[in-house]
């Protein structure tokens, strides 16, 4: 059954790495029905990205280990629900 | 540890004070990394590093193919029959489009390549200036890892990662886009070869704990089976794997990729698996009671419908890509590793076993496969010569010693049915892009890769005259490779599958070919034609004992059948023997 998911993934700032990810969704058909991107404010090598994404337990699953094997991802999580994505969106805005 | 130390030595002679153009730094940069061999096409883009390649022409061998996509499969050829990673240089726009087919390819099929691109200054980019693409969001789908560079200094950590992500972990495609201003300009040279990155680890620590389950499983079944794929080649298991089946009793099998992982003429080998794969192999899938796949990820075209798959068994996945394990079939241990380490560390708990009426079950069935199919397609009484014959008698005759490099379609399996093959990595494919056109300039790459080696190409017609224009790369540098065109007329595979699921409607797939001696002669390469059963096996002596390169076309009947086969969407034990 389809529901909504926090899906954050931490990775290196680097072109087409967020292109990476959302192709990774795109190829599986995953909708993305909200995203927020954002470089780290002490290090801005380093940023993060949260998606919340409507799809399968199963599909979350499986898209994980792939999104993690990209070189420039450090790792990602995912969650049931949107209130992940909103804490998430609120740590961001302590740390600005 | 001494070869890092000499490494080091290595690129400390390279290393310069002064500045040096980028386009220097990259050809110094790919002399550190011991690169011998380049394969690619100019254009304006890139000229800056081929004018630097001009200066060290005595140290990288360059070979001008006839088409981009050439030099990409070439480079793929290279680095399957040598085990290093293959480079190639094209310039911006068409040129770097041209690898599009050659990247995706050698990214689903773990083939370490580096791919440069030169690209239109940095002040251009996005302007749509002549010979512009955005190579970087073309190619994301299709790499491992990319980069753009835009400034001379960039350039030796750039190639060192690049370098370092290809073959590491579980190989593939990178591509580094230089701009031209990075070429033309200046900086002093260091080469530092990388040998870690933060984000990326790719070699797992191995769990001692889905070892010993893997074991524990394995110590209880009666009717194990192992399926090697290609992982087994890639981390060097070969003989850890013979290690393990020898002692605990086990038949194998190959995937398409997997094939030379293990010797065809060992006792435990039970042959090759999938659509067009034996009859024992996909029928026992369904019968056995432990599964025990490594370095494989269970293509559509090995498990058929995957509700149907292996339902009975437990399952045993060793991969080091975390992504494949569970993405087809849910493992019930999984053990994340490098094949090699996985089998090494498995081999002392496992313990010595017997499966003999197993084993046994696997033979009645190939008898079966024999009467049926085998003997028919090894020794026709009439007709036209039959893609099976040749491909046996060709095995004899190299007694499976040679490196085969098939294209697409049904001499592809008929290829990967009745080539024993004794030897690791001798046998480089298309497997899962399935790219017609593969063959030819894969075959001038794993030439030029593993220079004391037989290296055959086995293509059908359609194929063929998908990148014959390769021929000229042949000739002109005298590689030294043995052409077997199987020629039926026709599109066989496609022909098959509308005979069988169209109901004989040939849409569009009758070939009216030129005569390839003859366009074979204008190339300058030797050629002969065989028509008849009683001059095939004369013809192909003459063929393997002439001096490379050398072509040979077989006149094959043309409406053939490759069987056993798996419907498209059937389960593996519904395999049909005949129509
Ligand atoms: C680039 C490309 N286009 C189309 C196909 C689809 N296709 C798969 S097999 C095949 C027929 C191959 O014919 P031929 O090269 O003559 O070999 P045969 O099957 O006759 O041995 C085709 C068209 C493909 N695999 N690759």
């Amino acid at each position: 059954m389809k529901k909504d998911f926090t899906f954050i993934v931490y990775a290196e700032n680097s072109f087409g790495i967020l292109n990476r990810m959302i192709n990774a969704f795109n190829r599986r058909r995953i909708r993305i029905r909200t995203l927020m991107a954002s470089e780290d404010e002490q290090n801005p090598h380093t940023g993060s990205a949260g998606f919340i994404l409507y799809t399968t337990e199963d599909m979350m699953r499986k898209v994980k280990p792939q999104i993690e094997k990209f070189i420039e991802v450090d790792h990602a999580h995912y969650e049931e629900g949107t209130a992940a994505f909103y804490q998430y969106l609120q740590q961001l805005s302590v740390e600005k | 540890m001494q070869q890092k130390a000499a490494l080091q030595m290595k690129t400390d002679r390279l290393d310069s004070e002064l500045p040096i153009t980028g386009a220097e730094a990259l050809i110094r940069s790919l002399i550190a990394e011991s690169v011998d061999t380049i394969f690619g096409y100019p254009g304006g883009a890139i000229m800056p590093v081929y004018d630097a390649l001009y200066l060290y022409g005595q140290r990288l061998n360059h070979i001008l193919t006839r088409h981009e996509q050439g030099a990409i499969h070439a480079a793929q050829g290279y680095a399957r029959a040598s085990g290093k990673v293959g480079v190639v240089f094209v310039t911006s726009g068409p040129g770097a489009t041209n690898l599009v087919t050659g990247l995706a390819d050698a990214m689903i099929d773990s083939t370490p390549v580096v791919c440069i691109t030169g690209q239109v200054a940095s002040h251009l980019l996005g302007t749509d200036a002549f010979q512009e693409t955005d190579v970087m969001n073309i190619t994301i789908p299709v790499t491992k890892w990319s980069v753009q560079i835009t400034r001379a200094e960039d350039i030796p950590a750039a190639v060192a990662k690049a370098f370092y992500i290809a073959r590491t972990g579980r190989p593939g495609p990178v591509l580094i886009d230089i701009t031209k201003d990075a070429q033309f300009g200046k900086a002093p040279f260091h080469y530092e070869p990388c040998h870690g990155l933060r984000t990326y680890h790719p070699k797992p620590q191995l769990n001692m704990e889905a070892v010993r389950a893997a074991a524990e499983l394995i110590n209880q079944s009666a009717r194990p089976y192992i399926l090697a794929g290609q992982g087994v080649l890639l981390s060097g298991a070969v003989e850890a794997l013979k290690a393990l089946a020898e002692k605990a009793d086990i038949p194998v099998a190959n995937t398409l990729l997997g094939l030379s992982s293990f010797p065809a003429d060992h006792p435990l080998y039970v042959g090759f698996l999938g659509m067009h794969g034996n009859y024992s192999t996909n029928r026992n899938t369904n019968e056995c009671d432990l599964l025990i796949a490594v370095g494989m990820r269970f293509d559509d075209r090995v498990t058929g419908d995957v509700s149907k798959y292996a339902r009975q068994a437990k399952i045993i996945h060793i991969e080091l890509d975390e992504a494949e394990i569970n993405k087809i079939i849910k493992a019930d241990v999984a053990v994340h590793a490098d094949a090699k380490e996985a089998l090494e560390a498995l081999l002392p708990l496992v313990k010595p076993n017997r499966h003999s009426e197993w084993i046994a079950s696997f033979r009645r069935y190939q008898q079966e496969e024999f009467e049926k199919i085998v003997s028919k397609d090894w020794f026709p009484a009439t007709g036209l010569i039959k893609m099976g014959e040749v491909v046996h008698q060709l095995s004899e005759l190299t007694q499976g010693q040679a490196i085969i490099v098939t294209d697409v379609g049904q001499h592809q399996m008929v290829t990967s049915r009745y080539y024993a093959f004794k030897r690791p990595r001798t046998h480089i494919t298309s497997g899962g892009l399935g790219t017609m056109g593969f063959a030819l300039p894969a075959a001038m790459g794993a030439a030029l890769g593993a220079p004391h080696e037989q290296v055959i190409a086995i293509i059908g017609d359609g194929g063929f005259q998908m990148t014959l224009q390769e021929l000229g790369t042949i000739s002109q540098y005298h590689i030294p490779v043995k052409i077997l065109v199987l020629n039926n007329s026709f599109l066989g595979m496609v022909r098959q599958w509308q005979q069988l699921f169209h109901e004989s409607r040939y849409s569009f797939t009758e070939m009216v070919n030129p005569d390839f001696v003859k366009l074979l002669e204008a190339y300058g390469i030797p050629a002969a034609r065989v028509t008849e059963r009683d001059h095939l096996r004369d013809a192909l002596q003459e063929f393997l004992s002439a001096p490379a390169p050398r072509f040979l076309e077989v006149k094959v009947e043309k409406e053939d059948n490759v069987f056993p086969m798996v419907p498209a969407g059937a389960a593996v034990s519904d395999m049909i023997l005949e129509v």
